[in-house]
């Protein structure tokens, strides 16, 4: 199949197949097929940087998903005034700045160009486009970075255990409450917290979710109450939604974990189980949550994608939170050894 | 929502953190970069410890309900005070004549016969109904003390009843374990009166000796009912804290400046600077303190499990 390519700013031939290959070949892009690549391609932006440039500077907003099609660059951290090389040299194929596609996100590091660089950018704004003309694009993309975050905190993992960072066994708590949510014509009232199914939605929902896409994801939920220092156990992918109290994200170590980040209201988030329980989660406070079974989680991708498309997506984002939550731990921990 | 800051280390004209960087402690009272939803202008007040001032013990003291950013005796003091231990606090409340502005209610707090001074940045919801049971865990002679209405300075002097002594020096274990038992009680009497809603409590402490801080929240996630759109005012507050040799204008921008000897240490509701890269986060529900050892600043972090 003929791609019919007309990008600006890129010399007329760039895009030959050996890059297009590199594309298809990245995390971000691993799943699209070549047509759906053809669809996305005109708008985006081929970027040369010269060797020596700044690419972004840590503490930076990200704009824009950056795929590296040739050349090298390298990210070094900065803490306390400290320089930190944290990773290898980025080379073609690896992607950066993923966070600010679907959140408010700043660079943990600076990025320097080692040699002349070419990058394939995707801009936030298109990418916000794509949720409307090509959804199922858009979550494919999001779906290949999520798997690359996971590596990233399994190396994560690795250099937190290294650093020596205190792990605590929290003991379990032996109160909780799972109420089923029956159906929406039973109205049941969360009395210790005032709440309805109906003014849930008016609360907290209804900012993401039209009431019809309510009505489906709440008919797949259970409710869960908790007491603190509540681990949430994770073997089956389930997917939580935090409606009141929080959830502390912790990085696995043996039979402990040691503490990364803390999620609030309106967090979804899983474990993917065949990272080896990379993460595990925490009730920090008395809590409410709603569960998705991994079950339910697949019912609802079968039979109403465009709902599933919007839970990935706040799964993607509280993902984002917690790797760059990590990165600051690794931060912190490095500079205590400074 | 208040911002706080304090500083232990190598003396520093205060004009260097009150005034001089691009994200200035007296411009976040009326620009904050973060928890920008409130202004922080309904009072300023700092202690600050000076070696070479007479009665080198006690600290200056300067507060004021005005705002500081138009205060040109603030300006003038902060040119030539150098001070190697400071805590400062511009107070924020709501915008309503429900709020008490008055000098009697501008942090830090510090108790005539006491060294130790306390500001807060957060809010106990429901305090007014803890007050009766508060008392019973306060040292009377502290009681007569209080003389404004903020939950601030009553939590002030219920982690000055946890002390076994007002003045002298404490150990990190004897502050922690203080701190520790002051939120036990508030809690316990939240419990009590069922106050089951988020509320912030950041409390800076410093005697000259050593500063602490805390960034923790009661109830976090647990909204009042009445909350309105703006759900800003229930994220989790702030906290950052930078260390090295000293806190220095380099390349016209101010930085802690990193050396082989770590002497000065700086905690904030938030960084000085608009780039953050030499700051770091303070992780939530955690207590720091940190003291001068033999020139060294030596930082310990303990986590804040009351469950």
């Amino acid at each position: 199949m003929e791609l019919n390519l007309s990008l600006p700013h890129a010399p007329a031939n760039v895009l030959d197949k050996h890059i297009l290959d590199i594309l298809l070949t990245s995390f971000p892009f691993k799943y699209l097929k070549n047509n759906e690549l053809a669809l996305i391609l005109p708008y985006c932006e081929i970027i040369n940087f010269p060797q020596g440039a700044v690419f972004i500077e840590q503490g930076q907003k990200e704009d824009g998903l950056f795929v590296i099609l040739k050349g090298r660059a390298l990210q070094k951290s900065i803490i306390l005034g400290h320089e930190l090389i944290h990773l290898d040299y980025l080379k073609e194929g690896d992607f950066l700045c993923e966070g600010g596609l679907i959140t408010q996100a700043y660079s943990p590091c600076h990025v320097i160009c080692q040699q002349n660089l070419i990058c394939f950018k995707l801009s936030n704004t298109y990418f916000e486009l794509l949720g409307s003309a090509f959804p199922n694009i858009r979550y494919k993309i999001l779906k290949g970075i999520m798997e690359k975050l996971f590596l990233r905190l399994k190396n994560s993992q690795n250099e937190i255990v290294k650093l020596g960072a205190k792990n605590i066994n929290a003991p379990p708590s032996f109160i909780s409450q799972i109420q089923k949510i029956f159906s929406m014509s039973k109205v049941p009232y969360f009395e210790s917290v005032h709440l309805t199914v109906d003014s849930l939605f008016k609360i907290l929902f209804s900012h993401y979710f039209s009431e019809d896409e309510y009505k489906i994801l709440i008919s797949h939920c259970e409710l869960i109450k908790t007491d603190p220092n509540f681990t949430l156990t994770n073997q089956n992918n389930d997917c939580y939604i935090i409606i009141r109290g929080a959830v502390q994200a912790n990085i696995n170590d043996g039979g402990s974990f040691i503490k990364v980040a803390v999620l609030s209201i309106m967090n979804f988030f899983t474990s993917l189980s065949h990272y080896d329980n990379l993460l595990s989660y925490t009730t920090c406070e008395r809590s409410i949550l709603l569960k998705i079974s991994s079950a339910n989680c697949e019912i609802i991708e079968k039979t109403n994608l465009h709902v599933w498309h919007k839970i990935y997506n706040f799964i993607c984002i509280s993902l984002i939170f917690i790797e760059r939550a990590t990165a600051k731990l690794v931060i912190r921990l490095n500079s205590e050894n400074l | 929502m208040c911002r706080v800051l304090t500083y232990l280390g190598k003396p520093i004209i205060l004009e260097d953190l009150l005034f001089n960087p691009d994200n200035s402690f007296i411009k976040q009272s009326y620009d904050p970069n973060y928890m920008s939803y409130l202004l922080n202008l309904a009072g300023f007040g700092m202690v600050a410890w000076d070696s070479n001032s007479p009665n080198k013990n006690l600290p200056f003291i300067y507060k004021s309900d005005q705002l500081p950013f138009y205060d040109e005796n603030l300006r003038n003091l902060t040119q030539k005070i150098n001070s190697y231990c400071l805590l400062t606090h511009v107070r924020g409340v709501s915008y309503t004549n429900r709020e008490i502005v008055s000098r009697q209610n501008v942090h830090p707090f510090l108790f005539e016969g006491t060294s130790l001074a306390l500001a807060h940045n957060g809010d106990l919801y429901d305090f007014n109904k803890m007050k009766i049971k508060l008392l019973n865990y306060i040292d009377e002679g502290l009681q007569n003390k209080i003389i404004g209405s903020t939950d601030s300075e009553w939590i002030y002097a219920l982690l000055l009843s946890q002390l076994k002594n007002l003045n002298g020096s404490y150990s990190f274990d004897e502050i922690i374990i203080a701190i520790e038992k002051t939120f036990k009680i508030l809690k316990e009497i939240r419990y009590e009166l069922n106050i089951r809603v988020t509320s912030p409590v950041n409390l800076f402490l410093t005697n000259g000796d050593f500063i602490a801080a805390t960034r923790f929240v009661f109830d976090f996630g647990w909204p009042p009912k009445e909350t309105s759109e703006n759900q800003e005012h229930l994220a989790y507050h702030s906290l950052w804290y930078t260390f090295g040799e000293c806190y220095e204008n380099s390349n016209n921008t101010y930085v802690m400046k990193p050396g082989p000897k770590k002497c000065s240490v700086i905690v904030a509701s938030e960084p000085l600077t608009n780039d953050t890269t030499t700051w770091i986060e303070v992780p939530e529900y955690t207590i720091l303190i940190a003291r001068l050892k033999n020139e060294t600043i030596e930082i310990k972090t303990k986590d804040l499990n009351l469950n």
